[in-house]
C-alpha cells in the first residue's frame, strides 16, 4: 500500500515538472519610448543592457530602428533577435520577414542591431530578444 | 508451423511500429529547433530579410520622378550540392518587394520565356469574335521591365578536423538597369555551418 502511495506521488510530481518546463516564459520591457520598444526575454534579462534603441529614416523612405545592446554577462552570449512593425493604429504590418536573426557577442561587447520596415506605413516597431540555442 | 509464427509476429510487430511513426507540426515563429547543415526556411528567410534590408538601406529603389520600378527575374543559379528551387528564396524577395511599394514584379518575361504566359495568350483572343474586344488588353499596354534581378548560390566544403566540417553557403543577388546594363546594387549574404560526424 505505502508503494502504491509512493509511486502515485511520484507520477503526480514528474506530471507538475513537466507542466513547469513547457510554461511560456514572460518578458521583461526594457526600454520604450517614441514608438520604438524593446522587449527583452527573461532567459536573457540579466546579460543584456539595452543602451539606446532610435528610430530614424533610411535612404528609401521607411523606418530603420537602431537598438544598442551590451553583453553585461562575463561570459560570450549567443544572442536572437527579430523586429514587429505597427501601423499607427496599432494594427501589426504582415510580413514574412519576422523571423529570428542570430549575432553574437564577447562579454562586454556592445553591438548595435538594425531593422529595417520594408512597408512604407510601419510606425512602431518592437524588437524582441532571446538567448540563441547553441 | 513455427516458421508461420514467426513471420506473423514479425508483421504485426512491423505493423505497431508503423504506427508508432510521429509528425509533428513546426511553428516556424518560435522554432528552436536544431540547425541542419543544408539551407532550411530559417536560411532562405534570413537571408532574404538581409537582402530587403540592404537594397531599402542604399536607396536604390527610389525612382527619380517617384513610383515603382518594374523587376523582372533573371537567372538565379543553384550552384549548390542540394537540391531545391531558387524560388524558395526569390518569392519572399518578391513579396517584400512589392510590400515595400517600391518595386513590382513582371510576369510577363523571364529568363525561360514569360512565367505567366497568360499575357500574351489573351491577346491571341484579338481575332476571336466569340470575346467582347472592348475587354481585351489593347497593343502597347504591356510594360517592360527597368531592373532585372539575377544571382547564384554557391557552396563550399571545408574539412576542419577528420570529424568536422565546415559548409558555406553564398547567397548572391544583382539588380542591374537594363537600359544600362550597369548593376546598381549588389550583395554577398554567408551562412556558415559546421557539421560534426
Amino acid at each position: 500500500m505505502k508503494w502504491k502511495n509512493m509511486v502515485l506521488l511520484a507520477m503526480m510530481l514528474g506530471l507538475l515538472l513537466t507542466g513547469c518546463a513547457t510554461r511560456v516564459p514572460e518578458y521583461s520591457v526594457e526600454d520604450a519610448e517614441r514608438g520604438q520598444l524593446v522587449v527583452v526575454g527573461t532567459d536573457v534579462a540579466s546579460a543584456v543592457l539595452v543602451k539606446n534603441a532610435t528610430l530614424s529614416e533610411n535612404a528609401s523612405g521607411t523606418l530603420q530602428l537602431s537598438v544598442d545592446v551590451q553583453n553585461v554577462s562575463r561570459s560570450y552570449l549567443p544572442l536572437e533577435y527579430r523586429t514587429f512593425w505597427y501601423r499607427e493604429d496599432g494594427r501589426v504590418i504582415s510580413t514574412a520577414l519576422s523571423n529570428w536573426n542570430r549575432r553574437g557577442f564577447a562579454s562586454g561587447e556592445t553591438l548595435t542591431l538594425t531593422a529595417n520596415a520594408i512597408h512604407p506605413e510601419a510606425k512602431f516597431s518592437r524588437m524582441q530578444f532571446r538567448r540563441a540555442k547553441k | 508451423m513455427m516458421n508461420l509464427k514467426t513471420l506473423a509476429l514479425a508483421a504485426v510487430l512491423s505493423l505497431v511500429f508503423c504506427g508508432c511513426e510521429s509528425v509533428e507540426m513546426v511553428d516556424t515563429e518560435h522554432d528552436r529547433g536544431p540547425a541542419v547543415a543544408g539551407i532550411d526556411y530559417r536560411d532562405f528567410d534570413a537571408t532574404a530579410q538581409n537582402m530587403i534590408a540592404s537594397m531599402l538601406e542604399t536607396g536604390c529603389l527610389n525612382k527619380p520622378d517617384g513610383g515603382r520600378y518594374v523587376i523582372a527575374i533573371s537567372r538565379i543559379k543553384n550552384d549548390t550540392t542540394r537540391d531545391f528551387d531558387t524560388d524558395q528564396l526569390m518569392k519572399t524577395i518578391r513579396v517584400e518587394l512589392l510590400r515595400s511599394g517600391k518595386a513590382a514584379i513582371t510576369t510577363a518575361v523571364g529568363i525561360n520565356g514569360p512565367e505567366d504566359a497568360m499575357s500574351k495568350m489573351s491577346r491571341e483572343l484579338r481575332a476571336d469574335a466569340e470575346f467582347n474586344q472592348n475587354t481585351i488588353a489593347g497593343q502597347g499596354q504591356m510594360i517592360a521591365p527597368d531592373l532585372s534581378i539575377s544571382g547564384k548560390i554557391l557552396e563550399q566544403k571545408l574539412r576542419i578536423t577528420s570529424s568536422k566540417t565546415q559548409i558555406e553557403y553564398y547567397f548572391q543577388l544583382s539588380l542591374t538597369d537594363l537600359k544600362t546594363g550597369v548593376a546598381i546594387w549588389e550583395d554577398q549574404q554567408k551562412i556558415i555551418k559546421r557539421q560534426r560526424r
